[in-house]
């Protein structure tokens, strides 16, 4: 009998490929960190061969200019005058007044959620996410934004246990539900809460009080009065789809 | 501004003073200031108004703005060109769904829903 890997690739049991697949990936991700971490380190002006003083100076093994001056930063993105290629970096350290601290922590949730879409993968994510956001006292809710859309159970599992990074949100909002009648076992009901990563919380909160075209200037919360409370968990519920909460 | 003094200025200066309100509500909303956002929504909804009663619908001039880099402006151009140009209006509404970028895409995408359900029709 053969051994196992002298086997060609279609030959060799299923697990095996999925396991070379998933390396595959891995390692293409990895790169994709790497990729990214120079163009951090050429951001920051490293070149690795730029001159250095000669060694048995006191300054030996500095980095120095072509010309023995102190050399200036390599250019790079936006150095030509061109258009800026991204939206802008996220302030390194927080801001001192509270809604600028939260408006910069949100910045760095939407580029690190932009990261994970579409450019180093998640080891990419996490080392940006790590360098700039150790920071930020709003950390739990920064990490919580990046989480995949979750199923309706799996969020109202979670409601009422008061988790960093989270807010538990009424499906028929709170306020609103009870004014038009529905009762507060309804309105606080285990199917009516559910819990969602801050900011998540704070966007579809936001989108129900903000005054909206579609639907003639009026809030969504304004349209949804006087609607039958099915009505209003179904636009809940897409609401929670649409801000990618619920799956 | 008044309607009468925004009869005053040019399509131009009417696309680049929406352009200015949009950033203005984008950052209101980061901010978690739902009323400094539904004020200027009154402000954008009188150039939009302006823009309509030009001859021809000037508020055509707002899809220059459709693939701007902030995306309160392109959402905003894209919902003022529904009853203008629907086929492309709905088209920057998808893409804005597809960058993902919240709260926008999901403001994006709760549009279409409305749109699709006939719920919402453009004007």
């Amino acid at each position: 009998m053969l051994p196992k890997h002298s086997l060609t690739l279609a030959a060799r049991p299923r697990p095996l490929s999925a396991r070379a697949l998933a390396c595959h990936i891995a390692g293409e991700r990895m790169m994709a960190a790497f990729a990214r971490l120079q163009a951090f380190a050429e951001k920051a002006g490293f070149n690795p061969d730029q001159p250095r003083v000669p060694p048995g100076n006191s300054d030996g093994g500095q980095w120095t200019g072509s010309d023995g001056s102190a050399s200036g930063r390599q250019p790079g993105i936006g150095d030509n005058g061109g258009p800026k290629l991204d939206p802008e970096e996220p302030p390194k350290q927080p801001p001192k007044e509270k809604t600028s601290r939260i408006k910069a922590a949100k910045a760095l949730a939407k580029r690190i959620a932009q990261q994970l879409l579409r450019r180093a993968g998640p080891i990419g994510a996490l080392i940006t996410a790590i360098e700039l956001a150790e920071n930020y006292s709003q950390m739990p809710s920064v990490t919580s934004y990046q989480d995949s859309p979750k199923t309706l159970s799996e969020l109202q599992q979670n409601a009422g246990k008061r988790r960093p990074g989270y807010e538990d949100h009424h499906i028929v909002e709170q306020g609103a539900g009870i004014s038009e009648g529905f009762s507060r076992s309804q309105v606080g009901g285990t199917d009516n809460v559910v819990s969602v990563p801050t900011y998540k919380h704070h966007e579809i909160s936001g989108w129900y009080n903000t005054k909206n075209p579609t639907f003639g200037g009026l809030t969504p919360r304004e349209y949804l009065r006087g609607k039958s409370w099915e009505e209003q968990v179904r636009v809940g519920h897409f609401a929670m789809r649409k801000f990618g909460v619920l799956k | 501004m008044s309607a009468a003094n925004l009869a005053l200025l040019s399509t131009d200066a009417l696309t680049r003073l929406f352009e200015a309100l949009c950033i203005e509500q984008y950052d209101a909303l980061e901010r978690n200031e739902i009323a400094a956002f539904n004020r200027r929504y009154d402000r954008i909804q009188a150039i939009q108004d302006e823009l309509k009663s030009r001859p021809g619908d000037q508020r055509r001039a707002l899809m220059r703005l459709f693939g701007h880099s902030n995306m309160q402006v392109r959402l905003t151009a894209a919902r003022a060109n529904l009853a203008v140009d629907y086929p492309a209006a709905r088209r920057e509404l998808q893409a804005i769904v597809d960058e993902k970028w919240h709260p926008q895409a999901g403001d994006a995408g709760m549009t279409l829903y409305f749109l699709d359900t006939g719920e919402s029709k453009p004007t």
